[in-house]
Formats: C-alpha cells, structure tokens, sequence
C-alpha cells in the first residue's frame, strides 16, 4: 500500500474551493446541515482504523472531508448526491465511524454524509418477525429497544455501542452470535437505498423474480449507495442459554470438534476456540484470580500478570516479535466456549449433544464457567486498544473465513507470515457446516513511530497474501475499506471486472466513496 | 432475425426442432461462443440457446467442508445419487428443483436457495463460477462467509442467465441422513399451524416437507425430516412442544401424497391464507420469510422465469455487449 | 499544574478508544455529530492538553457540548470520569475567553448574583419560614427556588405526611456553585465551596431537594478538596426511610413513566428509593429500555440549557420518548431541572413531589 496521506490535527487544509462554492446548494440540499468547521471536519477524519492511531499519536490525522452534512430524508440524501454528481464531489456516507479499515476516509477530501439523523425504530411486526429501523440507528439503541419489547436481533458485534444499522448493511457485518442468527446479510429482508445515481429505491422482499439487488448493495462500503433504511429480522428474546467450556489437547483437535458439532446441525449461537499459547499464558495467568477466565487477548491484557510484563514488553519486545512467537512453540491445548441460546430445552439438548463431540475428542469438560466469565465481559477486548496504544505499540485485528479443509493451513500460515512483524494470537469463531472464521490479534512495535508504520503494513501484506494463497478469503466481517482493497482486487481476478461494472451501473460518475474496495 | 439471415456460428451451435442451441463442452468453450456471439450480433435467449448440459463435471468431494464442485450441467437429482455414497446429501430441496440441472437451478427462479437450520435462506453454492458478457470469468470465493466487497454472486442468482452464465459451483451439502421421519399433527386452525412450524423453523429445526390439509376443518399435517438419530429425536421434541404450545395434537395418520402442481415460492401468510379456504398444500425450503410451496397458493412460480422487478432490470446495463439478449 | 493536566489520561484513553460509549452520550444521540460523541469532545481535549491543536471557538464549543451526566462512564471500563475531564477542560476556555455565549453570561450573572439566576436568593428563602415545627432543614436548590416554588410546598406537604416534616433552611439561600463547576470556573467553585463549608458549618443535617444539589455538595466539593461536615441526604431519601409512616391510601390509578435523575442515580446511586416512593403514589409505572445507572438524561446538567438550548430540549425530548412514548403517559423525574427540561420539549411530566403530594391528598 502506497502511503496515504495525512495531515497536522494542529492545521487542517482549508476546504476545497469547489467544496465552498458548492456550500450553499449543500445547505439547502439538507436543511442547513452543513459544516465546514475544522472540529468537525477532525472528527469524521478518521474511523476506527488502527493505523489512524499511529498517527494521532503523533498528531496527525488522515486526510480531512471537506465538508460535513446531515441529511434526515432519503430526499435529501438524493439531493446530496446529485449535487455531487454535479459538481464532481465525492460523497462518503458515514454511520457512526466504527470501521477498521479505513472505510469511510475523505482520501481525496469531499463530503462525508453523516446519516444517523436516520434514527427511526418501528414496531416490531410479531407475525413476519420484522422491524423496520433507520439506517442510522447505533446498535445498541436498537437491541435494548427490542430487548425492552420481547424481541432480539441476535446481532452483536463487538462494536455494537458505536455502529449504526447502515454500517453493519455497507460492510457486512457479523455479531458474535452468528453461528445462530447469521450474519446482517442474513438478517436483512430489504434495503432502503439512494444509489449513486441519486435515485432512491427500496429493494423488494421475497419472494420476487429476477436478481436481488441487495446482495450486491450490501457489503458495498458506500461505493454504490448509501443506506437509509432496513426491515430486518428479530427473534423472541432467548429463554435459555447455555455454555460450556472445553478444553482439547491441540487446535486441530478443537476444530474437528467445531466442525462435528456443525455437522451435527447444531447452532451454538457462539463458538470460540482459543489458539494454544493464548489457551496456555492466559488460562494459567488468569486461573490465579478468575478461574475459569476465558483466553482471549482481552484476558490476556486483564490478567495480573500481565499489564506489568506489557509495560516492559512494549517497543523492545515487541520489535522482536519473532522471539516472543517463539514461545508458542512450547504449548499446544486449546480451549473451546460454546453457547446455545434460545429455547432452553432445546439449548440443553444441543448441548448435550455438542458435549458429546468434545468428549468424544478427549476434550476436558470445564463446566460453564468459562463461557459464563467471556459472555460477561464479552466487549471487553476492545477497551484494551487504548492501553496498547497508549503504551506506544500497535494493535491489530484481522478476520478472514475458510472452507474446514483449508482453515488449519490459513491459520499457520497467516500466523508464520505475521510472527515476523508481530507478535500473533488467534482465535476461531463465527463457525458454519462449511467453514469459519480466522481471527486474529497483532501486537507490534518499532524503534520509531515511522518503523512502526512500515512494519505495520508489511504485517498487513504479509498476512493477507498469506490468507489467500492458503485458501481463505480477505474478511469475513470487518470489510475491506482502503486496507484491503488490493488484496480484494488481487483475490477477485477477473472478477473484479464485474465489479467494476457494477459500479457503473450504480455510480456512473464515481462520487460514491472512491477509493474504497478499490474501485 | 430470419434463419436465412442467422449468421454463421460454426460448430459452436447445432440446429434443433426448438431452433439453435449452442452447448459448449468446457467453460473455455463457453467463453467462445460468448465472444462470436458478440462478433456476430446475435443474442442469447432470442436468436440461441444455451445448454450447459455437457458441462456434467463432479469433482473430488470435500469431506471435512461437506462440498463438493459440479459443473453447471449436472442434474441435482444425479449428484445426490453421486453424493450418497459419500455420505453425503444435496438436501432438502422441492421435487421440481431437484430434476432441474445445476446452472437451472442457479440461475432459474430458485435462485439456487435453500433454507438452513435457523429459519434462514442460503444459496446452496458456498462459490461459483460464472463468464459475463465481455468474456471474463467470475469465481467467488469459497470462504463461507464473506464481508470482502458485494456478493457478486448476485449477478448469477435468479438471474436468468442475463448478467452471467454460470459453469460451475461448490455446493453446500449435508450428512445423509441416518433416520428419516413422518409424523402427523392436527391443528385447530391455519394460524396455529403456521404458529407452530415458524416456532420450529427458528429454533434450528430443518423439516424437509410439510404436507397440510386443511379440508376436513382442522389442518391436519405430515412433517417430514430426515437426519442423525440424535438430532431427528431432537427434532421431535420440539416438534411436538411446539405444536402442543400452538394449539395442536398429534394425529395418527396424514395423507402423504400432496397436490402435484406448478412449485410457488410463497410467503407464509399466503400458505395459510390457502389453508384457511380449505385446501390442502405441500411445502419444502420452509424458511423464516419464505417457503416452497405445491397446491393451490399464491406467490411466484418456480418453473418459468417472470418478469423481473424494476430494479433488477437495471443489472441489465452490465451485458454491455448486450449478448445476453436483454431481460427475460 | 492546569486542571486539564488531571485528567490527561482520560482524555488519551478515550481519544484512542473505539468509541465504546457511542451511544450513551445523549448530546451526540441529539446532535448526531461525531465531534459531540464522547470520542470527538474527548479526542479534542487531548489534543489540546497534548498541545497539538489549539483551543478555538469550534472546539470550546465542543467542550460545552456534554451534561456532565455520566452515562458514558456506566460503560466505560477505564471509568473514564468525562464530565468532570471536560469541565476542567471548559477552565481552559474561560482562560482563553473564548466560552461560549451561555456559560460566560452564566458565570457574569453568578459573579453578580451568586446564583445563575439573578434574583437574591436570601429574600426567596425568607418568604419560606415554616410556623410549625420542622424536623428536616430543607434545601430545596435555586433552581426550585427561582424556577419551581411548587415543588417545594409540595414536598413540604408530603414531608408532613409522611411525619417528617421539612422546613426550608436559611443557609438555602446560598447556591452550591455547581454553574461555576461546570462553567468551568474551578478557582471561583472552589472559593465558593469553602465559603459555603463555613456556612454550613453549624447545620448538621439537611434534606436536598434538588438531586444536583446534592451531588455537588456531596460528590463534587469533596474533588475539590472541601468536605462538609453537614449530613447531606436528598428529599426521596429521607422520605423513602420514613415510608412506613405515609398514609395508608391505595395508589392513585395513574400509569406514568419514570426517569432516572442523573445525578440523583448515577451521582449518587438512589434508584430503588424514588422508585418506592412512586409505587406507592401511581399504579403503574413504566419503565425504559436503559434504565438506572444506564438512564438516559434530561439533557438539563452541565450548562446544556445555556450553551446549547435548543440540543438541550432535543435531548429532553428524545429521552422522554425512551420513558414514555405514549402522548397520554406523563414523565416522573425526582429532579426540579429534569422536569422543567421535559415541560420545554413539550412533554407532560410531574416532579416525584407533586405526585406524592397528589397521593397523599387523595
């Protein structure tokens, strides 16, 4: 990847002169809300990306929009959009700024369309199971909404305090109960869009003839439209829930246990299988306090243990990342959570029928503690990015899905390519009949803040080359956004030609998001 | 455009009573016929015919992913004879749809889905692979879930052949089942039934055919399905809670055989809609939103291509060559 | 050592922090603005402490733009205390002078008035001597004082009833200074808070009616390094202890909606005591998605009405819906300023007092 561009948080460019003389028409376009102000023009500069951290550190930020607008009606999205066709504007829509990838960055400035003003919760339709909600809607306000009613949406990803419907729809999003509820594309039973073309449309609910549009307009990171709106799916609040926690003597053995129980047809909600070195350092560092405490850089980073050694095990350490992967080499058990949820007999009978999969594996019943003590603290990893930051590393997480023949040699793989750039831990979740998800956390430094950087995105193209030559795929649930926008085009062949006339047909002039998945 | 007037495609298409077809053997094949088709003006779906029917390739099984890779030729109901003796099945899928070839099924008006335990509807393929109007090959990935851009298998789904021709899939499979079940309920009232199965259908369970009668007054059904012992048990017991919780009992005997007719897919308030005015239906890929249903039910019809919504006929703008004859 | 120095680390770990509190903060929800999330107010903070940008008009605004409510730490795992690292932040901007409009007309009516109000407080309290013995000094809050002398006969009404009877104290007629606190002026609160340490030093016990008050007396001037050595308890708690002496009437056949007072729940923990007051008073009382120490807010704290009024009644309007959607179910709040925010958004509410009094009447 070549360098992106960032600037002084101290002194943002001015706004683009077209940008300013198209603010009039933008403020009528949406009722005045419009902005120009460097805070806000700061504000919705960077996303979640980590590499944005690296640099506010030093107080930089990535390139800022030249402008910010709130539209409340698909009307006045559409107006947005025209106007930007006709001014050659680009136009970035924008949920809550939750990605990791860079997804919603003014690379080229432009007008970033903020759309939580989209916030509408309908009542839920008991008979189909549907609500219809605003694109803008942030998560959680939705699920405590529906929680309050009866109902769930069974979608919990770990940003859900800080994404909106329209950004879970743009970059496909999967909650950690996906194994039961699946992932937002399955959950969506139409879209409400303003495409690049300014039109407005509403994607029919099945059954139809002829293609569906929404596969194609979900997971398009605004490059084709932006989401106002969705009917989605919910289910009855879950009476029961059950965990239980095992443990296997290597991870092969754990991922034929995942993989049996699938075949099985069970639907754990929630399955997760620890990589061994986080099994071993954290299941024992944390057994002291919390028995039980599931392995997970969360429990990793929470431990007694270790915020102490972290301290010291910053850009040294770290800077030698091939030595601390080294020490894996010593541990080799691996500790799995399950979670059934919903009806509570129907959980029990799943369970006992997973349990019997993971004896039947040797695996080490460890009762219900370890799943009791992750759902707790379920969110919890993510408040540790602050720390490391802070401690002067860098952070990362990749997620990437396999077909089961091919999961085991991703995960050596990414984990031999990335060891050299960082130090790597990984677990396997979001599991299907066919395959699962790869998920994996980078810690790195380097003896400067620029070393760092280079590291930091030899890391990412390691680790993703690695990814696909082993047969996975470039997300599974964080998107692509700029971060992996070659390694979408490189994995796409030619198919990548289809997509780009895709694009065209949606986005004849380009204003919608450039830069993002390539296009 | 007159046949005198048809301009040459050489071997690549043979003349038959229903007029020209073409029927490439390899995808290479495929790709050939595209680009003189596009040489010579003509288009596909008017002026010719495509038949994927030699493109009959079934490649080596995944056991552990439970998939396996067929070319778009394949009829459903020979690869589930192919697949058998792997243990493994094509699954639940309408009668109708499983005499039709792969590329049919995936492109026709079934749109290659299927319903999976959860209630949710999945497209049978985890990959396909397809050549769009200019020639080019699209292959998608074959992780099982993906965020890496728009599933552009889209373009190939439901599409009729008209943004891309499929030539191949990895297909979802399952065990084959080691129990296959029948068991008969009766149920107060259309609601009810429909109460009950969509209870089920959430809770993870898969039924592979439901046959509902509601002449006698009451809708009496056979719930057919079909796998491990353990989980056909399982199965059974929420079956039974939940027709007792919706107001039904078990009954002791059902008509099986079920009304032969054009397969719908229809929402679930149609099926109960038909139910209500006394008529008896037969429905598979029962799904949370919709359901694959024989009798006398009102959706849309599974065995010929309808006339596609506004919105799609926008995709038409990618057979830029306009190859692909334009919509159905 | 400046006082956005103490908070240094709060604002890092939010500005690197993946917004995990996104949708707590109730200015941003109103707003919608990315800058008024807790990350954005937050984030500009650091980058003003760390001396990477300076503090310009846009970004004092920002500063502004938080109620000091304390939701967002209800989800913080850092426990991140946002509202007091912002409103040290705002000193920052009363030294710069570039406040906004609201919070320097508030501190200029405060300087002259020793209240945000203006009128004397000490001829208010006087119309208040109680002729009949009173067992609870009250100190009902300027708020109530100047803005809602109803609810303090109310609650002298239901303190009655309840045998506890209160009695408006004469040191009521000094205002804690919780404006100068989250105006941002912290030399002139802490000044202010010994001044009124000295004043209360020979009242041993008294009964708040204005849950900010309370807090401020008890929660805030001790951050300040000022304890007081008065027992300082709010109204609902002291009439929830003497319950057992209410009237024994059935409830009134009322549904209403209550909200959680921030400052009197999350500030200081008292959830189930107004929420026992209520039941006994209405027959039904519904409740919202987020309740108790995840309640939403009123929109009234941290200068909000003053700053930024017209966000500040949107975030009163938003959370009145969360509490009661229904247009015929009024909204119950043990909190003077609360109610009054609901009032403006165009909502039917009722101080906690005025319902009791209802009840206890009936």
């Amino acid at each position: 990847m070549t360098r992106l561009p960032n600037v002084s948080a101290a002194a943002l460019p001015p706004p683009r002169p077209q940008v300013l003389e198209a603010r009039p028409a933008l403020a009528r376009a949406v009722g005045g809300r419009v902005s120009t102000d460097d805070l806000d023009r700061l504000a919705y500069a960077r996303d979640l990306w980590p590499l944005a951290l690296l640099w506010i550190r030093q107080g930089k930020i990535p390139a800022p929009p030249d402008a910010v607008v709130w539209p409340g009606s698909d009307d006045e999205v559409s107006a947005v959009i025209k106007l930007a066709r006709a001014k050659k504007l680009a136009v970035i829509p924008y949920g809550a700024g939750s990605g990791v990838c860079g997804g919603t960055w003014a690379i080229n400035g432009g007008v970033t369309m903020d759309l939580k003003r989209f916030d509408s919760i309908g009542e839920v339709d008991a008979a189909h199971r549907a609500v219809e909600v605003g694109a803008g809607v942030l998560g959680e306000t939705l699920e405590r909404k529906l929680n309050s009613k009866g109902w769930t949406l069974g979608h919990f990803p770990s940003s859900i305090a800080c994404s909106t419907v329209g950004g879970w729809l743009a970059a496909r999003s999967a909650g950690q109960f996906s194994s039961k509820y699946g992932k937002i594309e399955d959950m969506v039973l139409s879209t409400r869009v303003v495409l690049g073309t300014g039109e407005r449309l509403q994607t029919p609910e099945r059954p139809f003839s002829g293609p569906d549009l929404t596969p194609l307009l979900v997971g398009s990171e605004g490059t084709l439209c932006a989401f106002t709106g969705a009917k989605l799916r919910v289910f009855p609040n879950p009476k029961g829930r059950v965990f239980h926690g095992f443990e296997f003597s290597s991870v092969e053995k754990g991922l034929e246990a995942i993989r049996l129980i699938f075949r099985e047809g069970l639907r754990p909600a929630v399955t997760r299988l620890y990589d061994p070195f986080d099994t071993a350092f954290v299941g024992k560092a944390g057994a002291k306090k919390k028995p039980g405490v599931p392995p997970s850089l969360r429990g990793l980073l929470r431990t007694s243990v270790l915020p102490a050694v972290l301290r010291q095990v910053t850009r040294q350490t770290l800077g030698r990342p091939s030595m601390m992967n080294r020490l894996q080499q010593g541990f080799s058990r691996s500790r799995l959570i399950l979670m059934f949820e919903g009806d509570p007999v129907r959980a029990e009978a799943e369970d006992r029928a997973a349990t019997a999969i993971c004896r039947q594996l040797s695996g080490d019943d460890l009762g219900e503690a370890p799943g009791r003590a992750w759902f707790k603290k379920r969110y919890d990893v993510s408040y540790r990015m602050s720390r490391l930051i802070e401690s002067g590393t860098f952070a990362d997480t990749m997620e990437i899905a396999a077909p089961w023949e091919r999961v085991h040699e991703v995960y050596e793989r990414v984990h031999a390519a990335a060891s050299q750039f960082a130090f790597v831990l990984c677990h396997f979740s979001h599991a299907y009949a066919d395959g699962c998800s790869l998920y994996f956390s980078f810690i790195g430094s380097g003896e400067s803040e620029e070393a760092m950087e280079t590291r930091y995105h030899q890391l990412w193209r390691a680790a993703l080359a690695a990814a696909v030559h082993a047969g996975g795929n470039v997300s599974h649930h964080h998107g692509v956004g700029i971060l992996k926008a070659q390694a979408l085009q490189d994995s796409l062949g030619e198919g990548r030609h289809a997509l780009r006339a895709v694009k065209s047909v949606f986005d004849p002039d380009g204003v919608m998001n450039p830069g993002k998945l390539g296009l | 455009m007159s046949p005198s007037k048809q301009p040459p495609l050489g071997s690549w298409a043979r003349r038959t009573e229903q007029g020209l077809v073409a029927e490439p053997a390899t995808e290479r094949e495929l790709t050939e016929v595209i680009h003189v088709l596009a040489d010579r003006g003509v288009k596909l779906h008017r002026d010719l015919a495509l038949s994927r029917a030699r493109l009959t390739e079934i490649a080596a099984i995944g056991t552990e992913s439970m998939t396996v890779r067929v070319g778009a030729g394949v009829v459903l109901q020979d690869l589930d004879h192919h697949l058998e003796p792997h243990g493994l099945t094509i699954g639940p899928l309408s009668p109708a749809a499983m005499s039709l070839r792969l590329g049919e099924f995936l492109e026709g008006p079934y749109a290659g889905l299927r319903s999976i335990p959860g209630g949710r509807l999945e497209p049978v393929c985890t990959a396909l692979s397809a050549v769009t109007s200019d020639g080019r090959r699209l292959e998608t990935s074959r992780a099982p879930r993906s965020a890496a851009g728009p599933d552009l298998s889209a373009l190939v789904l439901g599409a009729g052949g008209r943004l891309a021709l499929v030539t191949g899939a990895v297909l979802r499979c399952m065990p084959f089942p080691e129990r296959d079940v029948r068991v008969a309920f009766s149920f107060p009232s259309a609601q009810a039934f429909v109460t009950a199965l969509q209870r089920c259908v959430a809770e993870g369970f898969w039924p592979w055919r439901v046959h509902a009668d509601s002449r006698s007054g009451r809708v009496i059904a056979e719930v057919r399905w079909a796998a491990s012992v353990g989980s056909v048990e399982r199965d059974r017991e929420l079956l039974s809670r939940c027709v007792e919780e919706a107001g039904g009992r078990g009954a002791g005997e059902a008509e099986r055989e079920g009304p032969v007719s054009v397969e719908h897919e229809s929402t679930w308030d149609a099926v109960r809609a038909s139910l209500e005015q006394g008529r008896a239906v037969q429905l598979f890929r029962l799904s949370l939103t919709t359901v694959v249903a024989r009798g006398d039910v009102e959706g849309v019809p599974l065995n010929e291509t309808t006339g596609w919504t506004s919105l799609g006929s926008r995709l038409l703008a990618l057979d830029a060559r306009g190859v692909f004859g334009g919509a159905p | 050592m400046s006082a956005m120095d103490r908070h240094e680390q709060a604002y890092t770990y939010c500005a690197y922090c993946p917004k995990l509190c996104r949708f707590a903060c109730p200015v941003s929800e109103a707003t919608h603005t990315e800058a008024h999330s807790t990350w954005g107010k937050m984030t500009a903070a650091h980058l003003v402490a760390e001396g990477k940008r300076d503090l310009d008009e846009s970004t004092a605004k920002a500063l502004h733009a938080c109620t000091g409510c304390g939701r967002c730490k209800s989800f913080c795992k850092h426990e991140n205390l946002v509202g007091p690292a912002l409103f040290a932040a705002r000193e920052e901007t009363v030294k710069s002078g570039n406040q906004p409009k609201g919070a320097a007309s508030t501190l200029a009516t405060f300087t002259q008035a020793q209240n945000p109000f203006g009128p004397e407080l000490a001829a208010l309290v006087a119309s208040w001597r109680s002729e009949t013995p009173v067992r609870y000094p009250l100190f009902p809050g300027c708020s109530s004082l100047v803005k809602a002398p109803q609810v303090i006969e109310d609650t002298i009404a239901v303190s009655r009833a309840f045998g506890a009877p209160m009695g408006v104290s004469r040191v009521s007629s000094r205002c804690c200074g919780y404006p100068l606190y989250a105006a941002g002026s912290h030399d002139a609160f802490r000044d202010h808070a010994r001044a009124n340490a000295e004043a209360l030093d020979s009242v041993p016990e008294l009964a708040v009616l204005d849950p900010g008050c309370a807090h401020t007396l008890k929660v805030v001037y001790p951050m300040f390094g000022v304890h007081l050595k008065t027992r300082i308890r709010t109204v609902v708690e002291v009439l929830e202890e003497n319950l057992s002496h209410a009237p024994a009437k059935p409830p009134l056949a009322q549904t209403v909606g209550y909200h959680d007072a921030c400052k009197l729940g999350r500030g200081l923990g008292q959830y189930d005591q107004p929420r026992k007051l209520l039941a006994r008073a209405v027959s039904g009382v519904q409740e919202a998605a987020s309740i108790r120490s995840e309640g939403g807010c009123s929109g009234g704290g941290g200068l909000l009405p003053r700053t930024m009024p017209e966000v500040a009644v949107e975030v009163a309007r938003r959370q009145a819906v969360e509490v009661a959607p229904q247009p015929d179910v009024a909204v119950v709040t043990a909190c003077p300023t609360s109610k009054r925010m609901f009032e403006r958004s165009g909502k039917t509410s009722y101080d906690l007092m005025t319902l009791l009094r209802r009840w206890v009447e009936s």
